[in-house]
């Protein structure tokens, strides 16, 4: 069957489809239930809203009151709603720039989202939801209150109502720091300009008094370096395992997946090499000088050694949203999607989630929003997904299902309103 | 505690100010004909850093101590008296350069003081950490002493990461990138090297504070003199290597980035030596020669003539064998250094600011050629 576009086909010249008058009636419904909280100082922000049916976002709205924010969601119900991670003077000046001179501040947002993982075209909407959750977690438990140290209670985990989570941070010692201050912090977690030598300098090994002695090598200053010099030697404890018990057809199969995730390039003969300098050359007499940590010794080749460090590094850092093209972080004048609204494109709600239970958190349960009052539609598509607690298996043709995954459908244009 | 000599090396900090209040001297007291001597050091502190002369160790004898603490607030009034920003950049260089000359020879407690004034407080090492220094150095009991001597001359001094943030962003090169530092649970360890050098940022920050005043100027024949005088001063140094005119290369074709480190550049601003050496690679592939290229760096507040110009050969090609490439937008923006990318930036394929040059230049024409 023909997928129609259900924001297009209209009955009507100057009538909207009925798939959009369903969608902006949930929201209406939800929002007249249901109050946005508003965030923390939110006179001082610029909002933005997107409405349903709409071309482009309004975008330099301030609000001075909470009711002011309450009856604006009541009233327009928008398909999509931000605001700025910035603090201004003035939020509503107009043009950017004039807005800009009066800036205070801005939240330091961190974006993890399913599109930029590496496969994320191959995997179902809950499979890249499990997967950015586990890289939440590590940049969450192992960057931002690990390595960099920032109070947890500052430190806010949201589910983006989409495919991702959000982190906010508000403490005062990263509110004023600027995008080439943060695009460090984005570095640091990316584990871009990583720089071997100045990690690893040269020292003086096997010294002999006697004889004055003595050969150089790298080596992990463990005992006193933090940061990603620790991270790469547990990185590469880690990978040693893994690979430990494969066989060498499967190690290289192994690495080259790690090294193109982490945009690495790299052919299948030198990883060869690699694995057989390490496995299978010296019967494992390497692998043990690798788990001791004198892995700069086992390679005869510098680029050898430096392309196994690079996939080490690939293995233990996060793929954020953007890393390169969209900086999200670095942006201080961003739009961020506002918590406590409705994703337009999901239903689903952007909603605070307790840092330590993560794990318990299921967003096509807990972000549920809408009601399960029942709704018809006619499915266009097969499709199957478990929606709180439920395992949906359905065929194209028409059905009863609730609301919340009637909208689910509509918006994902699998489903048109019968 | 600083002595009299420590504060007079340091006038910018808040001991040194009060002390001078606590002299009781009026700003036309410090003008007037009997204190000429404070003027002239003023002067010749002003002028070193118009020249860029090296720091000079102290030769001091009785009471020249005051002299130089006083003729820092004369040599700050008659800076913001000229109001050029060029003299500005320059001297906060200068005077930056200054600190980090005296503080190289103070004692780690001293330098750590120091630090703590300015935004650079040292905090309590990880725990973890400490326990593992401790271990190392125990046995060690003729080292220790020594330690205890010298204060923790070879210990590492742990920083906030957005102190030390705030602090490099002006320093370039991959020794001072976050990603490359100890971090642990927030705090970044720095040696005493690096640690100097993050408060001279600050110090230099610190001088430059409330510079762009322009300050009423009293009627004093004396400052006015002095003023004009270094007017002229500071012309000559521009005249002298002035960027008359860009050669072959168009303005309205650059992109973003390199408009905005160029701007830098033009301005005095000190910029980071990967943003220069981007220009230079960029300017020399539009067709610039070293010599036109070499006239833009000759504001730049850490100026030296024989070293910059060795740069610039240097990376051009003129004086080694390799001539280096410009760098590629991705470069660009992990160092950094992709100011306001624009609608054209954004495009897919546009991987380097040199071919923006080259697109821009084909708009130009076919447009011209529409036009005629
Ligand atoms: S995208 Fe490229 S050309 Fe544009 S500003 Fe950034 S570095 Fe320059």
């Amino acid at each position: 069957m023909r997928l129609v576009d259900p924001h297009m086909r209209r009955s009507g010249d100057n009538e909207v489809s009925r798939e959009l008058r369903f969608m902006s009636g949930c929201f209406r419904d939800h929002y007249r239930r249901e109050h946005v909280i508003p965030p923390y100082r939110f006179t001082r922000r610029e909002w933005g809203f997107f409405p349903f049916g709409g071309k482009m976002m309004f975008r330099h709205i301030g609000f001075l009151k909470q009711e002011e924010v309450d009856s604006f969601f009541r009233e327009s119900a928008p398909m999509h709603a931000y605001y700025s991670v910035a603090y201004y003077g003035d939020p509503v000046l107009q043009p950017m720039g004039e807005k800009f001179k009066t800036w205070m501040g801005s939240d330091l947002i961190f974006d993890l989202d399913a599109d930029h993982l590496p496969e994320a075209d191959s995997m179902t909407y809950p499979e890249q939801l499990a997967e950015v959750k586990e890289e939440v977690k590590r940049l969450l438990f192992e960057f931002i209150l690990g390595d960099l140290g920032l109070p947890e209670e500052h430190t806010y985990l949201h589910f983006s109502g989409g495919r991702g989570y959000h982190v906010h941070v508000r403490s005062p010692e990263v509110m004023t720091l600027d995008s080439r201050d943060r695009r460090q912090i984005v570095d640091y977690i990316t584990g871009r300009n990583l720089d071997f030598e100045v990690l690893f300098p040269p020292k003086v090994k096997d010294y002999n008094p006697k004889y004055h002695s003595y050969k150089m090598t790298r080596n992990f200053r463990i005992r006193d370096f933090g940061g990603w010099v620790k991270r790469i030697y547990e990185g590469k404890d880690a990978l040693m395992k893994e690979l430990e018990s494969m066989e060498r057809k499967n190690q290289i199969t192994h690495l080259m997946k790690i090294a193109s995730d982490g945009k690495i390039k790299v052919g299948e003969q030198a990883l060869g090499t690699i694995v057989d300098k390490i496995f299978w050359e010296s019967k494992g007499k390497s692998a043990t000088r690798v788990n001791e940590s004198d892995i700069f010794d086992v390679f005869p080749m510098p680029h050898q050694l430096e392309t196994f460090l690079n996939i080490v590094v690939a293995f233990s850092s996060i793929h954020l949203k953007g890393e390169t093209d969209e900086p999200v972080t670095t942006d201080i004048k961003r739009l961020i999607r506002c918590p406590g609204s409705l994703h337009g494109k999901t239903g689903l709600k952007v909603i605070e989630i307790d840092k330590h239970s993560i794990d318990d958190f299921d967003p096509l349960v807990n972000a549920i929003a809408l009601s399960d009052d029942p709704v018809n539609v006619d499915v266009q598509e097969p499709f199957s997904m478990s929606m709180n607690g439920t395992d949906w298996n359905l065929e194209p043709g028409p059905v009863t299902v609730p609301k919340y995954l009637a909208y689910f459908l509509v918006a994902r244009r699998l489903a048109l309103i019968s | 505690m600083l002595d009299k000599n420590q504060i007079s090396r340091y006038p910018f900090l808040k001991e040194a100010k009060e002390r001078v209040r606590g002299m009781n001297l009026t700003l036309d007291d410090m003008l007037s004909p009997e204190n000429t001597i404070i003027q002239e050091r003023a002067l010749s502190r002003i002028e070193e850093a118009v020249d860029g002369k090296d720091i000079q160790p102290e030769t001091r004898g009785v009471g020249e101590v005051e002299t130089d603490l006083l003729s820092y607030p004369v040599a700050r009034f008659i800076v913001a008296s000229v109001g050029d920003k060029h003299l500005i950049k320059w001297f906060s260089h200068h005077e930056g350069e200054r600190a980090k000359f005296f503080l190289h020879r103070e004692d780690m407690d001293t330098v750590k003081d120091i630090g703590r004034e300015l935004g650079l407080p040292e905090n309590e090492g990880p725990a973890d950490m400490k326990a593992k220094e401790g271990k190392k150095r125990f046995p060690d009991v003729k080292r220790s002493l020594h330690r205890e001597r010298s204060g923790s001359e070879t210990g590492t001094i742990w920083i906030s990461f957005t102190d030390f943030l705030v602090s490099r962003k002006n320093i370039s090169g991959p020794d001072w990138n976050l990603v490359n530092q100890k971090l642990v649970g927030g705090l970044v360890g720095v040696e005493r090297k690096s640690y100097i050098r993050l408060i001279q940022e600050r110090a230099k920050e610190k001088v430059e504070e409330g510079l762009d005043g322009h300050p009423p100027i009293p009627n004093n024949i004396r400052l006015k003199e002095m003023i004009t005088s270094l007017k002229l001063k500071v012309e000559g140094r521009r005249k002298k290597y002035s960027p008359t005119e860009l050669g072959k290369m168009t303005i309205t074709r650059l992109p973003p980035c390199m408009r905005q480190i160029l701007g830098m550049s033009q301005a005095g601003e000190n910029i980071p030596h990967h943003a220069r050496f981007a220009l230079v690679t960029f300017l020399n592939a539009v067709g610039m020669s070293s010599e036109e290229i070499f006239k833009i760096f000759t504001t730049a507040p850490d100026f030296k003539e024989d070293i910059v110009r060795y740069q610039v050969e240097h990376i051009t090609g003129g004086s080694s064998a390799t001539s280096y490439h410009a760098p590629s937008c991705d470069t660009m923006k992990s160092g950094g250094v992709c100011f306001n990318p624009d609608g054209l930036c954004g495009k897919e394929w546009l991987n380097t600011p040199l071919y923006y040059y080259k697109i821009k230049g084909k708009k130009r024409s076919t447009s011209q050629e529409n036009a005629s």
